[in-house]
């Protein structure tokens, strides 16, 4: 109750300075919108329900990218943490791909991919598995090794030990890469669908700009901080779920 | 005081039913048997660390045996080389005349920090051994509700570890042993964490439980009272490197009067073994 007072008089606060400014320095409309006209602007796109359709294409593509990252992240991180020989050779390979933003990709995901739906996910796609991997890697090399001897002496087995003991033993330290590539993601989302693509929250921002509906560009962005939010907010839940579940208990 | 107990105090030992006797490695009726172990870590960065020198002895079918010596002694070391989760550096540890390579599932081991996966509740850890057995999950599940509520543990069976306490936790490690059936069960300081009370109530259960199938247990500790209380032979061991130093055979019957003038004495002996220059 008290988070969401906080909250609103910080909004307040920002709406406060947003207007005043206008009024101030007497900023033409297309320059800086005014919180009206923005607030026009989401009505007008909401009721032709343009919002709701570029929403949906972005979450799609988003969820796709997203998810098939954490799923060959966690596998290969599983496979790679696992064989120590194996990951003193990808390693270095690793840390040269990582620091390369995922957006210079960009011209070859469009020569070979085209314009669509598929480059923003591979955007999305790029910047979450990079956490991905490496948290996971990281957590089975970190292994409690004592979890390993209970396995051999009751006498689970690969591929079993992977999913019934290795896995299970390290989700909770994955979970943080999770939340990692989440937020990674979320961002390099709006310029892979700013670069590539006819639809979603990212290409809405460009149209808008060459329509000069800056009220728009607006409108698109705090639709992206908000939705970033929620799924940040879902995402701890998730976490604290996943420790409960999965680890020592309700982690502080 | 280099032979207490031999000593002045020969008759006194004689009356207690106590008999100091030398380590018998190479019985023949020995189920596990160590000829000449010695255990060396050597990282290669640090000096090379000699845990134990020159251990032999042989543990019968059915024997309860109690390793006690010092922190450091090598106690744990000799846990994980009978277990099969290290291979001693010299000599050889066999099980059932069989040299131990690799960890078994017929001899279990209960680990200190009880060696509880956190993910699973109360009945999936006691299901693990289970699992890569071939029985029909009704079974199984039989099987496993029967143990839990052995272990008194029939209100928590859906419960995760971090929500019971350590005797509760410890509990579900031996019913998770106790449901493989196993031939051996290895146990390193399994109450070394636990208050005086839920001790004395576990080393009970311990009797109580893991004897009725006649299993044969090693258990290590450094506390005194628990291997009078629970063993049939006690080993003790002196650190630096790990040495068996003595063996006493204890031949009180179950269940021990922690308070008779016979477990004080024989309490006694145990510990000026222990705390005797060598
Ligand atoms: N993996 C290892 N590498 C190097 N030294 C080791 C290793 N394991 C044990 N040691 C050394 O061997 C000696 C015996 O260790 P061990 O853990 O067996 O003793 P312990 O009797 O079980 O002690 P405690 O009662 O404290 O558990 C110690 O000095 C320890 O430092
Ligand atoms: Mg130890």
């Amino acid at each position: 109750m008290r988070n969401l007072i906080n909250a609103l008089i910080g909004l307040a606060a920002i709406l406060a300075i947003w207007e005043g400014l206008i009024i101030v320095g007497k900023y033409p409309p297309a320059l800086l919108p005014p919180p009206t006209k923005v607030l026009a602007g989401f009505r007008e796109i909401a009721v032709s329900g343009a919002l709701v359709e570029h929403v949906l294409v972005t979450l799609r593509r988003f969820f796709m990218g997203y998810l098939s990252a954490c799923a060959l992240g966690i596998a290969l991180g599983l496979v790679c943490g696992w064989l120590t020989r194996l990951w003193a050779v990808t390693e270095p390979v690793v840390h040269v791909l990582r620091p390369i933003s995922p957006v210079a990709w960009f011209p070859f995901i469009v020569m070979w991919f085209g314009i669509g739906d598929i480059p923003a996910t591979v955007i999305i796609f790029i910047s979450a598995f990079f956490p991905v991997l490496l948290s996971t890697v990281a957590a089975t090399r970190l292994i409690n090794p004592l979890y390993l001897k209970v396995a051999r002496n009751f006498g689970v087995k690969q591929p079993l030990l992977m999913s019934k003991i290795i896995l299970p033993a390290i989700f909770p330290n994955i979970v943080t890469g999770l939340h990692l590539a989440l937020g990674a993601a979320w961002i390099f989302m709006v310029a892979g669908e700013m670069l590539g693509a006819q639809s979603g929250l990212g290409f809405l921002i460009i149209d808008a700009r060459n329509g000069f509906r800056t009220d728009l560009v607006v409108c698109a962005m705090i639709t992206i901080g908000v939705l970033g939010l929620i799924f940040d907010r879902a995402i701890v839940i998730f976490e604290r779920w996943a420790n409960r579940v999965w680890g020592v208990g309700p982690a502080a | 005081m280099g032979q207490p107990g031999l000593g002045s105090g020969a008759s006194r030992v004689s009356d207690l039913k106590l008999v100091k006797t030398e380590p018998e490695p190479n019985e023949a009726s020995a189920l596990i048997e160590l000829k000449g172990v010695s255990m060396v870590f050597d990282d290669g960065r640090r000096p090379a660390w000699r845990s134990l020198a020159d251990i032999s002895f042989g543990v019968k079918r059915g024997e309860f045996v109690c390793f006690v010596g010092p922190s450091g002694c090598g106690k744990t070391t000799l846990v994980n080389l009978m277990a099969g989760f290290e291979r001693p550096t010299q000599g050889s540890v066999a099980i059932g005349g069989r040299t131990v390579l690799a960890p078994s599932i017929r001899h279990v081991t209960i680990f200190q920090d009880y060696g509880l996966l956190p993910w699973r509740t109360v009945k999936k850890n006691v299901e693990l051994g289970l699992e890569s057995q071939k029985i029909p999950a009704r079974e199984r599940a039989q099987k496993v509700e029967a143990l839990i509520k052995r272990v008194g543990l029939e209100n928590f069976i859906n419960h995760h570890p971090w929500q019971l306490s350590g005797g509760m936790r410890q509990r579900v490690a031996i019913a998770r042993a106790l449901a493989v059936e196993p031939e051996i069960i290895f146990m390193d300081e399994p109450l070394g964490s636990l208050d005086a009370l839920t001790r004395m109530a576990l080393q009970e259960e311990i009797l109580a439980l893991c004897r009725e199938k006649g299993t044969t247990i090693v258990l290590v500790t450094h506390d005194v009272e628990e291997a009078v209380f629970l063993a049939d032979r006690i080993i003790v061991m002196t650190p630096g490197p790990g040495r068996i130093k003595n063996v006493f055979t204890v031949d009180m019957p179950h269940k021990r009067d922690r308070g008779s003038a016979e477990f004080a004495r024989t309490r006694r002996a145990v510990l000026n073994e222990m705390t005797a220059v060598v």
